[in-house]
């Protein structure tokens, strides 16, 4: 009777630290896991921090300019490039409406661009297609009398 | 004793009492047993209900004990960005390499490999490094994580690596007059990096400048094509924003790249903006002039004799191309007269000019959030000729910074904003009191777009944007004494001037005239014409959209409503 009665606890015991040890070894198993993941983290942020930096140094103005005077054909805007909604004439009636489905045609815009291209030597093309559109309008608009002439440059300025 | 005790007692027969002595020590330990028990009832009880609680009740608390370590970049000392959030200065972890020379096993070996492998250190002095007897020497800072790759390869017993920070400056030169740089120990040296050292050193988060590096790059550019144009020794250039006093750039040239600041000679890290003070010449007419009708001593249209030239002890002041008849007040600031400036200044009194002056934060040195501020050279005492000569600009020294801030003040309204290299918050108030009325700040656009409709600061013009400013030529004092041909030409504008957003300020230390400016070297040839491509970049940059100059609204809000011959 008290030799099935310690047998009983004896293999209970037994179960129980061997449950214990097996729990242990995960915890264990899992924490490595964590600190690797911590550490794999660390790392990538580093090389985040890293390729901030370098994406701040690419991203130099001078390079950028240089970079896209070499491969493009944008320009600096300038003043003229730059209107209000307001400039835009309404459309007159007697264009057809637009199809719902088909994507919104820019009939003024096609031109201007289309002649430029043409010609491998002319650099200035317009940055968006509706920026056109707006230098045409500018264009309209009555020359400044500010612009230097050769008689009025001679004068002194100081 | 106790179970001793109770079998006794049930033992016996039950109408059997004991009487005396025994009873009482029986009662006795009856008692004690009763108490025992119940405490150690009670105490079982609290365990058991500790237990549920801590079990049961309280399980949702168990996985916070158990939390994870987080794991997170932390560096010793803050970013920098501008404005826009693009990155000026950052902290990155190198590796230092260092050795104990006691576990070195051949010095000399080890000093030729290193010095075959790490570009510019001698084999000599690593070797002598190596052999003695000390347990600790540095063999170099700031490995690049390739040399550190190297270093391991050749497998040396004895080199260890040190984790350290090195700062680095993504842009280079283009802020380097702003940002600054730091010592070998991340301690800063100049600029922000030393007006914020111990801040940068405490936050986690970054520190954000008013500066906009597209700004910044746009000054530079075309304040070097000009010092190249004009062969300047140097120059400077400043944008500003007239509403909350934030510079969108600043720029000093010639400079130096903050990473490697030793490189450049130490006078380019001088800045001109800040550190500089150079008489401002005509640009200070601009505060002679909001001066008296500021008192309302004069009105636009009063008129001052400017026919003949002022003789004052052994001075005598003239105009530059004088008109020799009688100016108004409009005339005499879009002429830029000397000798109108003077009888303006007189008519106002030399007490009231130094109060107005001081008002305007020229007799102190200014303040910003750079180690390198200069103060002014101000006349003491302040003489009746002091006086005088300072109505045109010339007997007083000021920083530019001082300048386009109390020009700003001048434009936007008549409030006097500190200029700051941070970016305000947008839900704080801009701190700032008033200097002039808002009359006079009205009346004193109109003249300065009138300089640049008609006067002379002509070329810095930009059709739609409605530039104002005024130019200002003043030749350099060496040695105490004015020398021809060495002049600093500059001009202090804003646009558009019926709403002015940006103050736009842009100086050349001794451009030289060439054969497109017909030899001339003064402000309106060689600095206006800076100041128009400079207007024009920064609108485009901001989206501002150009206004019809010709519109009656338009010219309504800066028609001067004085005849100018």
């Amino acid at each position: 009777m008290i030799r099935l009665t310690t047998l009983i606890w004896v293999a209970l015991a037994s179960v129980v630290g061997f449950g214990l040890f097996q729990l242990k070894h995960k915890v264990q198993e899992l924490e490595d896991e964590l600190a690797r993941l911590n550490r794999a983290v660390l790392a990538e942020q580093q090389a985040i921090h890293v390729l901030k930096a370098e994406w701040s140094y690419i991203n130099q103005p001078q390079r950028l300019e240089a970079l896209v005077l070499r491969h493009l054909d944008l320009q600096p805007m300038t003043p003229e490039q730059l209107g209000v909604l307001a400039d835009v004439p309404m459309r007159t009636h007697e264009e057809a409406p637009i199809p719902a489905t088909a994507p919104t045609p820019r009939p003024v815009l096609s031109s201007a661009p289309a002649g430029t291209r043409q010609q491998p030597s002319a650099k200035a093309v317009p940055v968006a297609a509706h920026l056109s559109q707006v230098t045409t309008l500018a264009s309209h608009r009555p020359a400044s009398k500010n612009a230097p002439s050769g008689a009025s440059t001679l004068e002194e300025r100081r | 004793m106790a179970t001793r005790l109770s079998d006794l007692v049930r033992s016996l027969p039950v109408r059997l009492r004991l009487e005396g002595t025994a009873k009482q020590s029986l009662e006795t330990a009856h008692h004690r047993l009763v108490i025992t028990g119940v405490l150690f009832a009670l105490a079982f009880t609290i365990v058991a209900l500790r237990l549920v609680d801590v079990t049961v009740l309280k399980e949702a608390d168990e996985p916070r004990l158990a939390r994870a370590p987080k794991a997170e970049l932390q560096m010793d000392r803050a970013d920098i960005v501008d404005r826009n959030g693009v990155l000026l200065a950052t902290s990155l972890a190198t590796a230092s390499l260092y050795a104990n020379p006691q576990l070195i096993i051949d010095p000399a070996d080890a000093a030729a490999k290193l010095a075959r492998t790490l570009p510019g250190i001698d084999a000599k002095e690593i070797a002598a490094k190596l052999s003695s007897d000390r347990s600790f020497v540095w063999l170099k800072r700031n490995l690049t994580p390739r040399q550190q790759y190297e270093v391991n390869r050749l497998g040396i017993p004895g080199l260890f690596f040190q984790r350290e920070e090195h700062r680095v400056y993504p842009h280079g030169v283009l802020t380097s007059h702003v940002v600054g740089f730091t010592n070998i120990d991340n301690r800063g040296l100049a600029g922000i990096e030393q007006h914020y050292d111990e801040w940068l050193l405490q936050s986690s988060e970054p520190l954000q400048l008013s500066i906009d590096i597209r700004v910044q790059h746009l000054l530079r550019e075309e304040l070097a094509a000009s010092i190249d144009e004009f062969q300047a020794i140097g120059g400077a250039a400043m944008v500003l924003d007239v509403a909350t006093g934030e510079l969108l750039g600043m720029v000093s040239l010639p400079d130096f790249d903050a990473n490697n600041p030793s490189q450049s000679p130490p006078e380019n890290r001088f800045n001109r903006n800040t550190l500089g003070v150079y008489e401002p010449g005509s640009t200070f007419k601009i505060f002679n002039t909001a001066m008296a009708l500021d008192y309302g001593v004069s009105t636009l249209a009063t008129s001052y004799d400017a026919t003949k030239p002022i003789h004052v002890s052994r001075f005598t002041i003239s105009d530059y191309k004088g008109k020799n008849r009688w100016l108004s007040v409009a005339e005499i600031f879009m002429y830029s007269s000397n000798i109108g400036s003077v009888r303006m200044m007189l008519d106002v009194g030399r007490e009231r000019q130094r109060e107005f002056l001081d008002r305007f934060g020229f007799l102190k040195a200014p303040t910003i959030e750079l180690p390198e501020v200069a103060a002014p050279l101000v006349p003491s005492p302040w003489r009746e000729v002091n006086a005088m000569t300072i109505s045109f600009g010339h007997g007083i020294s000021v920083t530019p910074l001082q300048l386009v801030a109390g020009t700003a003040a001048i434009v936007n309204g008549g409030i006097l904003r500190p200029v700051t290299l941070v970016k305000r918050r947008k839900d704080e108030p801009v701190p700032g009191e008033r200097v002039i009325s808002a009359r006079t700040s009205e009346q004193m656009r109109k003249l300065m777009r009138l300089v640049v409709e008609k006067g002379s600061g002509k070329s810095a013009n930009v059709p739609g944007y409605l530039v104002g400013g005024k130019t200002g030529t003043a030749e350099k004092i060496v040695n105490g004494r004015y020398k021809k041909d060495s002049r600093i030409s500059s001009f202090v504008g804003a646009f558009p001037m019926n709403a002015p957003r940006f103050l736009v300020y842009a100086m050349l230390d001794e451009p030289k005239g060439n054969k497109s400016t017909f030899g001339y070297a003064t402000a309106g040839w060689v600095v206006a014409p800076m100041i128009s491509r400079i207007v024009s970049r920064v609108a485009a940059l901001y989206g501002i959209a150009p206004v019809d100059e010709t519109e009656p609204a338009v010219r309504d809000q800066l028609l001067v409503n004085v005849a100018v011959r």
